[in-house]
C-alpha cells in the first residue's frame, strides 16, 4: 500500500458539558501519490475535521491514518511529515517572506526523508543546495522570485498564499494538506491561484488533499473529488465522474444542480429526446438534474418575432407589444420547451436568464450576449445535455 | 465631530481635511460643528486637563521646587549632595534590582499562568482566575501584613529566616504583580490564533520549538507591556516594602517618605523625586511601544476554537510528544504558584482568628472600640474608608472616563493625533509618580494655593481627590481599549440614521464603555480603598482610612496590637476584593483593557 489510507476516521468535539457532535463520522479514502484528492463540502461537513485529523492536530475517536501502510496515529504532528497549508496563510508576522519560507527547513538533512531512495533526484528544484537557494528556487516556483526580505505585512492576500505554499512545500512533506487555501480571495485571483496551485503540485509530484467548498476550485486543482456531508463522504470520483453521474440528489445539489424532475414526467421529455441524441439513454424511474445552463434561449425560434427578444440597442418595445404569457406562448412552436422569464442578469456579458418552465420550475437558462428580454414574456428553449445529469434510482444520498 | 480636539482656543475645528487657500484665512470645507459639540470637546479636554493640573502637577512641581529653590534662585546643589551619599545610590540600586528581579520572576511564572488559565478549561478555572487576581486588587499595607505574618519567627514559614530580606519583598512583589502578567498575557493568548502555531508543527517543529519561534514571539507585546507595567508597580512600590523592608531595605519611595518625615530633609525627598520621575517615565516609554506594536498583524480568534480542556491524562487519540508533557509542566507550575499565592491569604485569616485561649472572632470585635492611644475604632477608620473611597471613585470616574473618550478619538489632522497621543502620555503619569510626592505636595501647596487665602490642608477634600488622581490611570486603562476597540464605522452608521453628535455618544460609545466601566468602577474603589502613600499624609489624625489604622496597628508595640493589625487587614481586603469581584461581574465577557 502507497499514499494515504485514511480508514472508518470518526471525529468528535466536545459540545456544551456532556455532549458531544461528531464531525466526521466513519469516512474511509485512500489517496495515491502524486495525487491530488479535493474534499468539497458545505460549511460544517466536517471537511476540515476530517483534514485536521489527517494532519494529527484532531484526536481520532476511532479509525486509524495510515501513510505507504505505516499507522501514523500514534506519531505526532511534526514527525507525520504533513505539510498543511491554511485558508489565510498563517504566515508568522515577525519573520520575512525568506524567513517563513526556510522555517520548516531547520534541522532538515536536505537529503529527505521518509520513503525510499533516490529522491534526492526527483526533480524538486529545491532538493540540493543551501538553505538560501532552497528557499529561491521555492519562491521562484510559486512566481515570488526576489521577495525574501520583504516583510509579510507588505504582502497582498493572493501573495501571502504564495508564500505559505512555498513555505509548506519547503520541508518536502510526502502529503501536503490545503485547508480552503484560496477561498479568502477575490474571484479572479482564485481562479488564476487555482491554475497556479495545480501547476505547482504537479510540477513537484506532490501528493495533496484539499479541502474547499468551491466546487469550481477543486474541479481545477483535483484529480479526484470526494463530496462530504454531514461528516459523511458521498462519493469520490473525477471531476467528470461526479458531473456527469452525481451519485445522488444532495451531490448534485452541491455541485450546482439547481432542480429535478422524474425522468417519466411529460416536461422531461425534451431533455431525455436530448440524451438519448448525445447516446446517454436513462432508464424509467430515474431522476434527471438540471444544473444552470441546462437550458438554452433560442433566439430564433418563437417568441422572437414579437420583439419580446430584442438584440440590444434595438428598438425599446412598448409596453403594448409584450403580451401576456398566452398571447406569446401561441407564436412558440409545439413540441419546444417554453419558459416564462423571471429576471435576466448578466455575468461576464452573458446574460443569465431566470425562466420558469412549466413541471420543472425555476431554471436558470443562458442567453445569447446582448439579448434582452423582458420579465413576463415567454421564450423558447433548447436543451443543452451537457448541464443534464441522470441520478440514480437509489440516488437519496 | 472626529476632528474637533483642538486645545481650547484653536480655530473652530471641522470634519474636513485642510484644503485652505494659502495664509489659512479661508473657509475650510465641510460642515462645522455646532457650537454645543465643541463645548462639549473643549469640556471634555479641559475638565481632566485643570483637574490634573491643580490636584497632580501643582503638588507636584511645589514639592520639586521645594528641594531645588534657595530663596527664590535656583539651587541644584542638591542633587550633588544627595547623590554623594552612599545611602542614595544603595536604595537607588535596591530599587531597580527589586523591580527587575521581581519583574523576571512574575513574568517567568505568569506566562506559564496564563497558558494554564486561559489557554486551557478546566472545572474550577474560574475560581482560580479570582484568586490569582485577588493579590492585585489587595491593599499594598495588607500584602506586606500578609508576608509578614507568614515569615516572621513562629509564622508557618518562620524557619525560612526570610524575615526582613531582600527575597521576602521580591516574593511580596511577585505576589501582588503576577495577576498583572497572566491576565494581560492571557486576555491576549486566549483570543491568538492557534492555527499559526499548527503551521508550525505540520512544519516540522516540536511542541517546544513552535512555542518558542511562533507563540511567544506573537505574544511578545502583550509580554512586554505586562512586563514595563510589573517593572514600574514594583519600582514605586510603597506600603508593601515600608513593612517588609523595615530599615535595612527599601525604594526610591519609602526613601522619599523617610526623608520627608523621619529626616525633614525635603532637598533630599525632591531630588529622589526626580530620579523616579526619570524611572517612571523610562518604563512608561517602553509600555507605549509595546502597546503600540501589540496591534502588529496577529490574527485573533474567537476563544472557543483556540482553548481545549486541561487533562492530567494523555487524551485518547493523542499522539506522544505532542505538547502534553509541556502542558502537564504548565500546569504543574501554575498549581505551584495558586498554593503559594493562597499561602499568605489563608495564613493571614487563620492568624487573625487565634486567641489566647484557641480560636475567636475576639480581634474582630476588637476592632469596634477605639484603641487607647488611636482615638478611633477600626470601625471607624473602615466607614471613613468607604466614603472616602465612593467620593474618589466618582471622581476619578468622571475624569477617567472624560480623557478615555477624548483619547480614543481618531483625529484627522496630524496636530490633532500628536495631541490625543500626548494627553493619553500625559495622564498616565500618575501611575508612577510618588503618591508620597502626591501627598506631601498637597500639604505644601494646599496652604494658601495660588494665593488665596485658604488652608486647604485640613480639609476633608483633600483625602479623595489625592486617591482620585491615583486611580484616574486606572480607569483611563481599562476604558480606553474599549472604546478604541470600538469599529468607528458604527458612529458613522449611528451619523448617517439620523443620530445627532450627541446622540451617537449616548447610543454607541456609551453601552460600549459600559460594559468595562464596571470593571473600571471596581479598580478606582479598590485602589482608593487601599491608597497610603499619599493618604498617611493627608488623612486627619482623627480621621484616618484604614490602610492607616493598619500601619499604625503594626508599627505599636503591645497588647493584641498586632493580631488587630490582621484583623483589620482581612477586613480590607474582603472589601476590596469583594467590590472588584461585584463588579467584574457586570463586565460579562467584553475585553478587559490591559489588564
Amino acid at each position: 500500500m502507497t499514499g494515504l489510507q485514511v480508514r472508518d476516521v470518526v471525529v468528535r468535539y466536545p459540545a456544551g458539558r456532556r455532549d458531544v457532535t461528531t464531525a466526521v463520522d466513519g469516512v474511509s479514502l485512500d489517496v495515491a501519490p502524486g495525487e491530488v484528492v479535493a474534499l468539497l463540502g458545505p460549511s460544517g461537513c466536517g471537511k476540515s475535521s476530517l483534514l485536521r485529523a489527517v494532519a494529527g492536530l484532531e484526536p481520532l475517536a476511532a479509525g486509524s491514518v495510515a501513510f505507504d501502510g505505516e499507522p501514523v496515529d500514534d506519531v505526532p504532528v511534526h514527525r507525520r511529515g504533513f505539510g498543511l497549508m491554511f485558508q489565510d496563510g498563517q504566515l508568522f508576522a515577525h519573520r520575512d517572506v525568506a524567513g517563513n519560507v526556510a522555517y520548516g527547513l531547520a534541522g532538515r538533512r536536505t537529503a529527505g526523508r521518509g520513503s525510499g531512495q533516490g529522491r534526492g533526484d526527483d526533480g524538486r528544484p529545491w532538493a540540493a543546495g543551501d538553505r538560501a537557494a532552497q528557499v529561491d528556487a521555492l519562491l521562484d516556483l510559486v512566481g515570488l522570485g526576489g521577495y525574501g526580505p520583504r516583510p509579510v505585512a507588505t504582502l497582498s492576500g493572493g501573495e501571502r498564499q504564495r508564500v505559505a505554499l512555498a513555505r509548506a512545500l519547503a520541508p518536502r512533506p510526502r502529503l501536503l494538506l490545503l485547508d480552503e487555501p484560496l477561498s479568502a480571495l477575490d474571484r479572479s485571483l482564485r481562479e488564476r491561484l487555482a491554475v497556479d496551485l495545480r501547476a505547482a503540485l504537479v510540477a513537484t509530484r506532490t501528493t495533496a488533499v484539499l479541502v474547499t467548498h468551491d466546487q469550481d476550485e477543486a474541479f481545477a486543482v483535483a484529480d479526484r473529488v470526494a463530496v462530504m456531508d454531514r461528516g459523511r463522504l458521498l462519493q469520490v470520483g473525477t471531476p467528470a465522474d461526479l458531473w456527469h453521474r452525481p451519485a445522488g440528489r444532495r451531490v448534485a445539489e452541491f455541485l450546482g444542480y439547481e432542480a429535478f424532475v422524474p425522468v417519466d414526467a411529460d416536461a422531461a421529455q425534451p431533455l431525455r429526446r436530448a440524451l438519448d441524441d448525445r447516446g446517454r439513454g436513462v432508464g424509467a424511474g430515474a431522476v434527471l438534474a438540471l444544473a444552470e445552463g441546462a437550458f438554452v434561449v433560442d433566439a430564433a425560434r418563437g417568441a422572437g418575432a414579437r420583439g419580446s427578444v430584442r438584440a440590444a440597442g434595438g428598438a425599446v418595445a412598448g409596453a403594448a407589444e409584450v403580451a401576456g404569457a398566452g398571447g406569446v406562448g401561441a407564436q412558440v412552436e409545439d413540441g419546444a420547451v417554453k419558459g416564462t422569464v423571471l429576471g435576466v442578469t448578466s455575468r461576464r456579458g452573458r446574460s443569465e436568464v431566470r425562466v420558469d418552465v412549466d413541471g420543472i420550475g425555476a431554471v436558470t437558462a443562458l442567453a445569447p450576449v446582448g439579448v434582452r428580454l423582458d420579465p413576463g414574456s415567454v421564450v423558447a428553449l433548447s436543451v443543452e445535455a451537457d448541464a443534464v445529469a441522470a441520478l440514480p434510482l437509489d440516488g437519496t444520498a | 465631530m472626529t476632528a474637533t480636539l483642538a486645545p481650547p482656543g484653536a480655530p473652530p475645528p471641522t470634519d474636513a481635511p485642510a484644503h485652505g487657500a494659502p495664509g489659512g484665512g479661508a473657509r475650510r470645507r465641510g460642515p462645522r460643528a455646532s457650537a454645543g459639540v465643541v463645548a462639549f470637546w473643549c469640556a471634555a479636554v479641559a475638565v481632566p486637563l485643570l483637574f490634573l493640573g491643580v490636584f497632580f502637577a501643582w503638588p507636584v512641581v511645589v514639592m520639586v521646587g521645594r528641594g531645588f529653590v534657595v530663596d527664590g534662585a535656583l539651587d541644584l546643589s542638591g542633587f550633588v549632595d544627595v547623590f554623594s551619599r552612599p545611602r542614595t545610590w544603595r536604595i537607588v540600586g535596591l530599587t531597580l534590582a527589586q523591580a527587575s528581579i521581581a519583574t523576571v520572576v512574575s513574568v517567568g511564572l505568569g506566562v506559564p499562568g496564563a497558558y494554564v488559565l486561559y489557554r486551557r478549561t478546566f472545572r474550577g478555572r474560574t475560581a482560580v482566575r479570582a484568586l490569582v487576581t485577588v493579590p492585585f486588587v489587595l491593599p499594598t499595607v495588607v500584602v506586606g501584613v500578609a508576608f509578614r505574618s507568614l515569615l516572621v519567627d513562629g509564622g508557618p514559614l518562620g524557619f525560612l529566616r526570610l524575615d526582613g530580606t531582600f527575597a521576602a519583598i521580591v516574593a511580596a512583589l511577585v505576589f501582588f504583580n503576577y495577576a498583572v502578567v497572566v491576565r494581560a498575557v492571557g486576555g491576549l493568548w486566549e483570543r491568538l490564533d492557534p492555527r499559526a502555531e499548527q503551521a508550525a508543527r505540520a512544519l516540522g517543529a516540536s511542541p517546544w520549538r513552535a512555542l518558542r519561534t511562533v507563540t511567544l514571539p506573537a505574544l511578545a507585546p502583550a509580554i512586554a507591556s505586562a512586563a514595563s507595567l510589573v517593572f514600574l508597580f514594583c519600582a514605586t512600590a510603597f506600603g508593601t516594602v515600608l513593612v517588609l523592608g523595615g530599615m535595612r531595605f527599601g525604594t526610591i519611595e519609602t526613601e522619599i517618605w523617610v526623608q520627608t518625615t523621619q529626616f525633614l530633609d525635603l532637598r533630599a525627598a525632591a531630588v529622589l523625586s526626580v530620579v523616579q520621575l526619570v524611572v517612571v517615565a523610562g518604563a512608561l516609554l517602553v509600555a507605549g511601544r509595546a502597546r503600540a506594536r501589540r496591534e502588529r498583524a496577529l490574527t485573533l480568534s474567537e476563544p472557543v476554537t483556540a482553548v481545549r480542556p486541561l487533562t492530567l491524562r494523555r487524551p485518547a487519540g493523542v499522539p506522544r510528544g505532542d505538547g502534553h508533557g509541556l502542558d502537564l509542566a504548565a500546569a504543574a507550575l501554575t498549581a505551584v504558584v495558586v498554593a503559594l499565592l493562597a499561602l499568605p491569604l489563608v495564613n493571614l485569616v487563620v492568624r487573625s482568628l487565634r486567641t489566647d485561649d484557641g480560636w475567636g472572632l475576639d480581634h474582630y470585635a476588637a476592632l469596634a472600640t477605639p484603641a487607647d492611644t488611636l482615638g478611633v475604632s477600626a470601625l471607624d477608620a473602615t466607614v471613613t474608608s468607604l466614603r472616602v473611597a465612593l467620593d474618589a471613585t466618582v471622581l476619578a470616574l468622571v475624569v477617567g472616563g472624560l480623557v478615555a473618550l477624548v483619547v480614543s478619538r481618531r483625529p484627522r489632522r496630524t496636530v490633532g493625533r500628536h495631541a490625543v497621543a500626548g494627553l493619553d502620555a500625559l495622564f498616565m503619569l500618575p501611575l508612577g509618580v510618588s503618591a508620597v510626592t502626591v501627598g506631601f505636595g498637597f500639604l505644601l501647596s494646599m496652604h494658601r494655593p495660588f494665593g488665596l487665602d485658604l488652608d486647604l490642608r485640613t480639609s476633608a477634600v483633600l483625602v479623595p481627590v489625592a486617591q482620585a488622581v491615583v486611580a484616574v490611570p486606572l480607569v483611563v486603562r481599562t476604558v480606553l481599549p474599549v472604546l478604541r476597540a470600538l469599529d468607528p464605522r458604527l458612529r458613522e452608521a449611528a451619523a448617517t440614521l439620523g443620530s445627532g453628535p450627541g446622540r451617537v455618544l449616548a447610543t454607541v460609545d456609551l453601552p460600549v464603555a459600559a460594559r468595562s466601566l464596571g470593571l473600571a468602577v471596581g479598580f478606582a474603589f479598590a485602589a482608593s480603598l487601599g491608597e497610603f502613600g499619599a493618604t498617611s499624609f493627608l488623612a486627619r489624625p482623627d480621621r484616618p482610612t484604614l490602610p492607616v489604622v493598619i500601619f499604625r496597628l503594626i508599627g505599636r508595640p503591645g497588647e493584641h496590637h498586632y493580631e488587630m493589625a490582621l484583623a483589620a487587614s482581612v477586613v480590607l481586603a474582603v472589601l476590596t476584593a469583594g467590590v472588584v469581584a461585584a463588579c467584574e461581574r457586570l463586565r460579562a465577557s467584553s475585553p478587559g483593557g490591559d489588564w
